[in-house]
């Protein structure tokens, strides 16, 4: 559920920092302990459960700026894609305070 | 929540609330009963007492919904929701009893949105064990709330020292929470992401229904039940995984695929209720409450072969949609309907469920407390599937509307699903490659059965047996009738024959296509005849057709020869490179042939008659039709039907409609007879009663059309009793036969057998029949019946596959009656002719 408390207030300046943000939600959500670039959705036991809560997670730390649809590929989803969209969406910008 | 105030509930239970409106189609009330059993003895106390508990904790129990759909939170009262019977019997028989008689008694008043509460309870109380009932309004209780609720209260029986703990978050707060998302600029792109594709979603599937549903019908489900043993399941569910698929979507994209093949459309919507909770607050998995949604997904197995890319795209298309669930599909359906100007129940009243997945994470209430009867009724859908696990097994529900479906077409769906399902299990090529399907055994046996009708006719060329005399015993039998004068065998024969030596004396080969351009009468059938005696193939011409078809059809057919008369051919002045003949001037009919050498130029091989058919695309098709072809329909007609030299029949159609082509061949086959009425007595049904009475016909061969003229006219004759008329034989066909009109020529003519006939040109006059007898209330229409000797036919859909019993698909003809293909239109020709691989 909601953790990422300790890291709400931190601003995201570069994409590294933003992929490791995107990291920790996609771990939690999936509950699984690694990820690495050329992760997918399905193969680390998504469901239509935890799309959901993938989608609403990203959504409270990053703001309903991002069209969840467009990450859709394959019905499945890359982490790859997942941080390049955001990054390009609000990367560098703002994350929720 | 605060006591007294009232709050608006969400899309899905204002869709439970609009349910019970009488109104609708499909209304009723929308419940859920189950049964779990708790195995120890029954303290009526200690019952209380969890049961007060869990009231306490969940005050969303006491909703009342009131008279504005708005929901309100009442106190609630042990004595309103619970009833305990004790059970002295033992006997299973008696028990088996009394529950059937409990389940009727709830569901049959199950609770009302007008009532309070909405949910009810009864225990049964057996030795050491009891049983509860349990009913709930879905406008309260989705299955998640149901689970909750039976899992507290079980444990809290089990236990009484449980503790259940409060809620931090309640159902309200979540209500409050749904409405805030419309606050979103999300919001705002799900609004339009759905209004955009409105326009292009397909409609729902086309399902066999017994009768449509009609405005005020209650919805009254009957349940199917199905599914996976636990070795099948598992070994499923690894192939589910390991292409990187859902479980939910992929067993949703085999039950499509299942109603793909019976509504025989790849491109349709049905409804997923999601039971799903958006994760906001860990106590949304403790509440109780109706959270579910729906919508509307769009399956489209259109140039997707493999069950692989179709799972992909509606998995694919159901993790776009639910980035966009904060739309409910209520709302999607309701600006449906708007857009389509149906009913709001069917619009898509196909719902898929799952609850797979859900409970997994929390624990093994379920798999280890087993519901032993559950009964489920929504109002507004046809079909409510739904699946879950139950120990390490698939199962599930196919709740149906009873009255709506066939129940042996569900039971076949059911089957290949299942069969479908285990097949995926245990065979790796079935997800990748392009799947053939296979009827179910018992319709296999039918079709094969229906399509078993290899029999020896002795077919040969059309005109022999008429110019073979020795088949004639008596060579002054009368062949063509008409108010003027009347032909016998002998007259026409050297009237044919006359034509055909001089055709041949104009160096006419055979094979060539010799056009006619005649008015009805008997030199169109001597014409007809003298054409084949010389070897050639007849076209007939109408002579009220444009002159810029005529040329067009002379042309397309490579015609050079036309047989005409001088009074017509006037209006054949402006075509070129013709040669008319006139049969008046340069026929002489009084030049004698030598009559006993019969020498025929073809074999039954080559080509009889050229009719050129409009078809759906306006251009004309020459149909080449080959003697032996048309000769098979013929003579199967007369041996059905025993047509003799007795027979008689009113030649009503024109020359260039096949139907003639069984009046002329049909009945100089069989020794009998034609009348020929004059032009201005064709469509005049008093002169057709004159013209059965005058000269005793026997058969009817016509359009429905002009037997309804028949009909409506003989039906205001007070004078005349057509049953005592000499018609024997009706033969309908060409066009639709309404049910009535059957009645109605039953009633007048009730000596007579009535057979309605269909099929194409393209096949040789016809390729079906059916023999009238009682025309049943239930039908539709009138059967098509049963292919003629040596003559098949298949209902295939867009694959070539077979149509299952009840699903609509493309009527295929194969056979002896085929024709050649269309003359000089090859192109045409492949579309229309198809060789199939398995058949």
């Amino acid at each position: 559920m909601l953790s990422s408390q300790e890291t709400k207030n931190k601003k995201i300046h570069n994409k590294e920092q933003l992929q490791i943000k995107v990291n920790e939600i996609w771990k939690e959500v999936l509950k699984i302990d690694k990820v690495d670039d050329g992760s997918d959705f399905l193969s680390c036991g998504g469901n239509s459960l935890s799309m959901m809560q993938l989608f609403l997670q990203l959504e409270i730390f990053f703001g309903d700026e991002i069209p969840f649809d467009i990450l859709v590929k394959d019905g499945n989803i890359f982490l790859k894609t997942l941080v390049d969209v955001i990054w390009d969406l609000v990367g560098g910008v703002h994350c929720n305070e | 929540m605060n006591k007294g105030s009232s709050f608006p509930l969400t899309a899905l239970q204002q869709s439970y609330f609009i349910g019970e409106n009488d109104y609708f189609s499909l209304n009723g009330n929308a419940f859920v009963y189950l049964e779990h059993k708790i195995n120890c003895s029954w303290d009526e106390k200690n019952f209380s007492l969890a049961l007060k508990e869990i009231f306490l904790k969940h005050k969303i129990l006491g909703m009342q919904i009131l008279s504005d759909g708005l929901g309100k939170i009442r106190e609630l009262d042990l004595r309103d929701v619970i009833a305990v019977k004790e059970l002295t019997t033992e006997s299973e028989n008696e028990i088996e009893i009394y529950l059937k008689s409990i389940r009727n008694k709830f569901i049959f008043s199950p609770p009302s949105i007008k009532k309070f509460p909405l949910f009810r309870l009864e225990i049964s109380v057996f030795k050491n064990k009891f049983l509860i009932h349990f009913i709930g309004h879905l406008i309260l209780f989705d299955a998640y709330s149901t689970y909750i609720f039976l899992k507290e209260l079980s444990e809290k029986i089990y236990n009484k020292e449980k503790e259940i703990k409060k809620l931090a978050f309640e159902f309200h707060d979540y209500l409050f929470y749904l409405n805030s998302l419309k606050e979103k600029k999300s919001y705002q792109r799900s609004l339009d992401y759905w209004k955009n594709r409105l326009d292009n979603l397909p409609g729902a599937p086309d399902l066999y229904l017994l009768k449509s549903p009609n405005l005020g019908m209650k919805s009254k489900m009957k349940r199917k039940q199905g599914g996976l043993d636990e070795p099948d399941w598992k070994k499923l569910k690894n192939k589910i995984i390991q292409h990187k698929l859902t479980l939910n979507m992929a067993v949703c994209s085999a039950f499509c695929e299942i109603i793909a093949k019976w509504s025989n459309t790849n491109h349709f919507i049905i409804t997923l209720l999601h039971s799903n909770r958006y994760p906001i607050h860990p106590d949304i998995f403790h509440l109780i409450g109706n959270c579910s949604s729906i919508s509307i997904l769009e399956v489209d197995f259109r140039d997707k072969d493999t069950f692989l890319d179709r799972v992909k795209h509606l998995q694919n298309q159901s993790f776009k949609d639910m980035a966009h669930l904060s739309v409910s599909g209520v709302d999607v359906i309701r600006e449906l309907n708007k857009i389509r100007g149906g009913q709001i129940t069917a619009v898509s009243p196909i719902v898929f469920t799952s609850t797979i997945g859900l409970y997994e994470q929390q624990d093994d209430f379920f798999s280890e407390n087993k519901i032993d009867f559950s009964y489920i009724q929504t109002p507004f859908m046809w079909i409510d599937h739904q699946i879950y696990e139950q120990n390490g097994k698939l199962c599930f529900n196919i709740d149906y509307v009873e009255n709506l479906f066939c129940d042996d077409m569900l039971d076949d769906m059911l089957n290949t699903y299942r069969s479908l399902l285990k097949e995926l299990a245990n065979s790796d090529e079935i997800w990748t490659k392009v799947r053939n399907f296979s009827l179910p055994d018992a319709q296999k046996k039918i079709h094969a059965s229906i399509n078993q009708t290899k029999q020896f006719l002795p077919t040969g060329l059309l005109h022999v047996p008429f110019f073979d005399y020795r088949l004639y015993e008596d060579l002054n039998h009368i062949a063509l009738i008409s108010d003027q004068f009347s032909l016998t065998y002998k007259e026409l024969s050297e009237r044919a024959r006359t034509i055909g030596e001089c055709l041949k004396e104009r160096g006419i080969k055979p094979n060539t296509v010799i056009a006619i351009f005649l008015e009805k009468g008997w030199e169109q059938i001597a014409a007809i005849l003298g054409i084949l005696w010389a070897g050639a193939v007849y076209l007939p011409l109408d002579i009220n057709t444009p002159i810029n078809r005529i040329d067009f059809i002379l042309k397309k057919s490579d015609s050079k020869f036309i047989l005409s008369k001088s009074n017509l051919s006037d209006k054949l002045k402006y075509l070129t490179d013709l040669t008319i003949i006139q049969t008046d001037i340069d026929i002489r009919m009084n030049k004698i042939v030598e009559n006993d050498r019969i020498n025929f130029l073809q074999s039954q091989f080559d080509l009889a008659y050229i009719l050129f058919t409009s078809g759906s695309t306006g251009t004309p098709k020459g149909v080449m039709i080959a003697h032996k072809s048309a000769s098979n329909t013929i003579l199967d007609i007369i041996k059905k039907f025993n047509i003799s030299n007795k027979d008689i029949v009113l030649a009503l159609s024109s020359y260039t409609f096949d139907l003639s082509v069984f009046d002329i061949f049909g009945l100089l086959t069989a020794g009998g007879a034609l009348v020929l009425p004059k032009e201005a007595d064709l469509r005049d049904p008093e002169s057709w009663l004159r013209i059965i009475m005058k000269y005793q016909v026997t058969i009817w061969n016509t359009v429905p059309t002009l037997m309804q003229m028949f009909v409506e006219y003989l039906e205001h004759q007070s004078n005349i009793v057509p049953a005592e008329t000499s018609l024997r034989l009706i033969l309908l066909s060409g066009d639709w036969i309404p049910k009535s009109l059957a009645s109605r020529i039953k009633a007048i003519f009730p000596q007579a057998i009535l057979v309605s006939l269909g099929g194409a040109t393209e096949a040789s006059i016809w390729s079906n029949y059916y023999l009238i007898d009682k025309v049943e209330d239930s039908w539709p229409s009138i059967p098509y019946g049963f292919p003629l000797a040596n003559q098949q036919m298949y209902i295939l859909d867009a694959a070539m596959q077979h149509c299952p019993t009840w699903v609509k698909g493309d009527l295929y003809i194969a056979g002896d009656g085929l024709a050649d293909g269309y003359l000089n239109d090859l192109d045409k020709t492949n579309q229309s002719f198809l060789n199939h691989k398995d058949l």
